[in-house]
């Protein structure tokens, strides 16, 4: 009987619950790079197709993305302890990715709600970033519910 | 039903909250940092992003104070004189300068961010970091009268 429950209770608990896959780059096919801004504990995500994956990126902090397509590069921030009080949130920006380009994205938390904006790494400006033109609002289909 | 206990209680408790209030001081502070505090990171580019975290009990416009005394103080630190705040990233890249910023709040505690850029000309709207430091000492770091 109780083995029944604790059946029926786990297989409720994990009802909803995806298992995310982690992007492979493939070896055909041109490539881009993208980097977070450093935000404490948060997970670099991205979309493509209305699919999700998970990015690791490599001890530099850089992740591979594909390029000269559409992409969803987003974050998923946990855990994060302001004053002791912990909260999470997510955001997301859509671009299309120059092939052997440098993109950053830049979280943010700020006024109650979180951002995340992505720009070309350039050279050429004190800053060293500038606008990405094919930024646009990212498919509700990226984000989990 | 109030009665004297609980507003002796009160009485009690309100200078002690009021002593909580997060003061001008490193949030990587070991002892203090628990209630808020400044701190500042290098990038992107040449810019420096400066922030301040307070706590429920502080002002939001103390808040901006600090937070303005902390980017003057980092200009001096890295030895310039002259300072640009932007509000966001997305101003920095459009050059749209600010002289303060308005403080929002996150988790109900009123936080901010600016980027700082440094120069060593005043050369359009910029800040003076001792101009900047000489108004709001009284307020960032009252002198306390023996």
């Amino acid at each position: 009987m109780i083995r029944s429950i604790l059946a029926v209770a786990l297989l409720a608990a994990l009802q909803g619950c995806t298992i995310v896959p982690l992007y492979k780059p493939s070896a055909q096919g041109s490539h881009a790079r993208v980097h977070l801004s450093d935000t404490g504990m948060s997970d670099l995500w991205l979309c493509l197709d209305d699919k999700r994956y998970r990015l690791q990126s490599d001890k530099a902090g850089f992740a591979k993305i594909p390029a000269e397509r559409r992409v969803t590069v987003g974050v998923w921030f946990y855990n994060y302890v302001y004053n002791g009080v912990s909260t999470s949130c997510e955001a997301a920006s859509s671009f299309i990715p120059a092939a052997d380009a440098s993109y950053y994205v830049d979280f943010e938390i700020e006024d109650e709600r979180c951002t995340a904006l992505s720009y070309r790494e350039v050279t050429t400006n004190r800053i060293g970033l500038e606008f990405e033109p094919t930024l646009q609002r990212p498919s509700n289909a990226c984000f989990m519910r | 039903m109030i009665n004297k206990w609980m507003i002796t209680l009160l009485l009690g408790v309100m200078p002690l909250l009021s002593g909580c209030a997060t003061g001008y001081q490193d949030l990587s502070n070991p002892i203090l940092g628990w209630k808020g505090g400044y701190w500042d990171k290098k990038g992107p580019g040449e810019l420096i992003k400066v922030g301040f975290a307070g706590n429920m009990f502080v002002e939001p416009d103390k808040v901006g104070s600090y937070l303005l005394y902390r980017c003057a103080e980092i200009a001096q630190r890295e030895g310039r004189e002259f300072f640009v705040l932007y509000e966001s990233l997305p101003a920095a890249l459009s050059d749209r300068r600010s002289t303060e910023k308005s403080v929002g709040t996150v988790a109900s505690r009123p936080t901010a961010y600016v980027y700082i850029l440094l120069l060593e000309d005043a050369s359009g709207t910029v800040l003076s970091a001792n101009e900047v430091i000489t108004r709001l000492k009284p307020l960032v770091k009252p002198e306390v009268k023996s």
